[in-house]
C-alpha cells in the first residue's frame, strides 16, 4: 500500500514537473511577452497611433519611420513625453505626446519589442538592460 | 427544495450571461430602432389645458444659450444652430486616453454629413487655457476639418463646464488622472428645438453607429414637423 502511494505521488510530481516545462519554456515565455507588449500598446498607445501603428491624419504620427525608432528615442518619448514636435516620413507633427511615466520600464520594454516586432516586422529584439542603458540619454 | 434553490440558481445565471452579452454588444437591429427618438434629461411636470380639461404635461430641459469662441475665432452661440440638430461633445487636445478615440468615431460622423448643412458638431475644450484659438485651429486642420460644419470652441471656462452638465456630460479637473483632467467620453444629440435626443458613448463604435442610423431618424422627424 505504501508503494502504491509512492508511486503514485512521483507519477503526479513527474506530470506535474512536464506540464511545468510545457507552459514555462522559453518559447512560451517569448509568447507571454509578446501578448504583454501587444496589451500595453493596445492600452496605451493605439489612441492615438492606431492600433497597427498607422497613426492617425497630421495629428498623431505612425510609428512606422524606422529613422526614429531607435531604442533611445521611443523609450525616452514614452517615459518622458516630447513637446515641439518631430518630422515622421517627411510630414511634421506638432501634437505633443505626453509622458507616460506610470509605464515600468519592463513594460516599456515589452511595448518597444510590439512596435519593432509586430508593427514594423523587424527581429530586433529589445531587453531591460537595453533600456538601462540607454536612460541617460533622456536628459 | 434543494431543487428551487437548483433551478432559481440557474435563472440568476442565464439572465447574468444575456445581460453581459447584451452590453459587449451596442449593435441595434434595423427593426428595433424607434421610429421617433425619446427626449432624455430630468423632466419638470405642469399641469395644461387640453380641450377644456387639466392634464399633465412633462416638460424636458432645453440646452440654454452660450457664447464661445470657434478654431476661427469667430463667436458661436445657440444661433449657429438655428433650426439645425447637432452633436456636442467635450475633449481637450492633449488628452491621452478617450479623446482620440471619440475625435476619430466624430470624425466618422463629420466626414458623412460634412455636405448636409442641418448636421453640426459643436466640440467643447474643457482645457480652455491651453487650448486657445490657435491651438484648436491647428488640431482642426490637422484633422482636416475644412467645412465650418464643425465647431471646435472654447472660452470661459466655468461656462464651458457648466454646459457638460446640460449636456448629460461630465468633465472635471483632476491632477491625477491622465493629461490632468477627467471627463466622460459621450456625444449629445440635440434637436431644432435643443432639447437632448440622445447620448451616445464615443469611444463605442457600434454605439456610433447608432447615433448615425439616429441621426437620420431625427432628420426625417425634423423635416415632417
Amino acid at each position: 500500500m505504501k508503494k502504491r502511494i509512492i508511486s503514485i505521488g512521483l507519477l503526479v510530481g513527474c506530470l506535474l514537473l512536464l506540464l511545468y516545462f510545457l507552459f514555462n519554456s522559453p518559447q512560451k515565455n517569448q509568447e507571454k511577452l509578446a501578448q504583454k507588449g501587444k496589451q500595453l500598446y493596445l492600452e496605451n498607445c493605439s489612441h492615438c497611433h492606431g492600433e497597427k501603428g498607422e497613426g492617425f491624419k497630421k495629428l498623431y504620427p505612425p510609428l512606422t519611420d524606422t529613422t526614429v525608432l531607435s531604442v533611445s528615442n521611443i523609450f525616452c518619448t514614452i517615459k518622458y513625453g516630447k513637446t515641439g514636435g518631430s518630422v515622421i516620413h517627411g510630414q511634421e507633427y506638432l501634437q505633443p505626446m505626453p509622458a507616460m511615466d506610470f509605464i515600468e520600464n519592463d513594460e516599456i520594454t515589452a511595448i518597444i519589442n510590439y512596435i519593432y516586432n509586430e508593427i514594423n516586422g523587424m527581429e530586433k529584439t529589445v531587453k531591460l538592460k537595453d533600456i538601462n542603458a540607454v536612460m541617460r540619454d533622456c536628459y | 427544495m434543494q431543487n428551487k434553490f437548483f433551478i432559481a440558481g440557474f435563472l440568476v445565471l442565464f439572465f447574468c450571461a444575456c445581460n453581459s452579452k447584451s452590453t459587449e454588444k451596442h449593435t441595434v437591429p434595423e427593426a428595433n430602432l424607434p421610429q421617433q427618438l425619446a427626449y432624455f434629461g430630468n423632466p419638470a411636470y405642469a399641469m395644461k389645458e387640453v380641450n377644456g380639461a387639466m392634464v399633465e404635461d412633462t416638460i424636458y430641459p432645453r440646452i440654454p444659450d452660450f457664447k464661445f469662441t470657434d478654431q476661427n475665432n469667430q463667436e458661436v452661440t445657440q444661433l449657429n444652430f438655428e433650426g439645425k440638430i447637432y452633436i456636442a461633445d467635450f475633449f481637450f487636445t492633449s488628452c491621452p486616453t478617450i479623446c482620440p478615440i471619440m475625435k476619430k468615431e466624430l470624425l466618422r460622423v463629420y466626414e458623412k454629413y460634412s455636405d448636409n448643412s442641418s448636421v453640426s458638431i459643436l466640440s467643447h475644450t474643457i482645457d480652455p487655457v491651453y487650448d486657445n484659438v490657435q491651438v484648436l485651429h491647428d488640431f482642426a486642420e490637422r484633422m482636416e476639418v475644412k467645412t465650418p460644419s464643425w465647431y471646435f470652441v472654447t472660452g470661459n471656462k466655468d461656462s464651458i463646464y457648466g454646459m457638460a452638465d446640460y449636456y448629460l456630460s461630465y468633465a472635471e479637473k483632476d491632477g491625477n488622472a491622465p493629461g490632468g483632467y477627467i471627463h466622460s467620453g459621450s456625444l449629445t444629440l440635440i434637436d431644432s428645438k435643443k432639447y437632448i435626443r440622445g447620448v451616445y458613448d464615443g469611444t463605442n463604435s457600434d454605439d456610433v453607429d447608432r447615433l448615425i442610423k439616429e441621426i437620420e431618424i431625427l432628420l426625417r422627424e425634423e423635416k415632417n414637423n
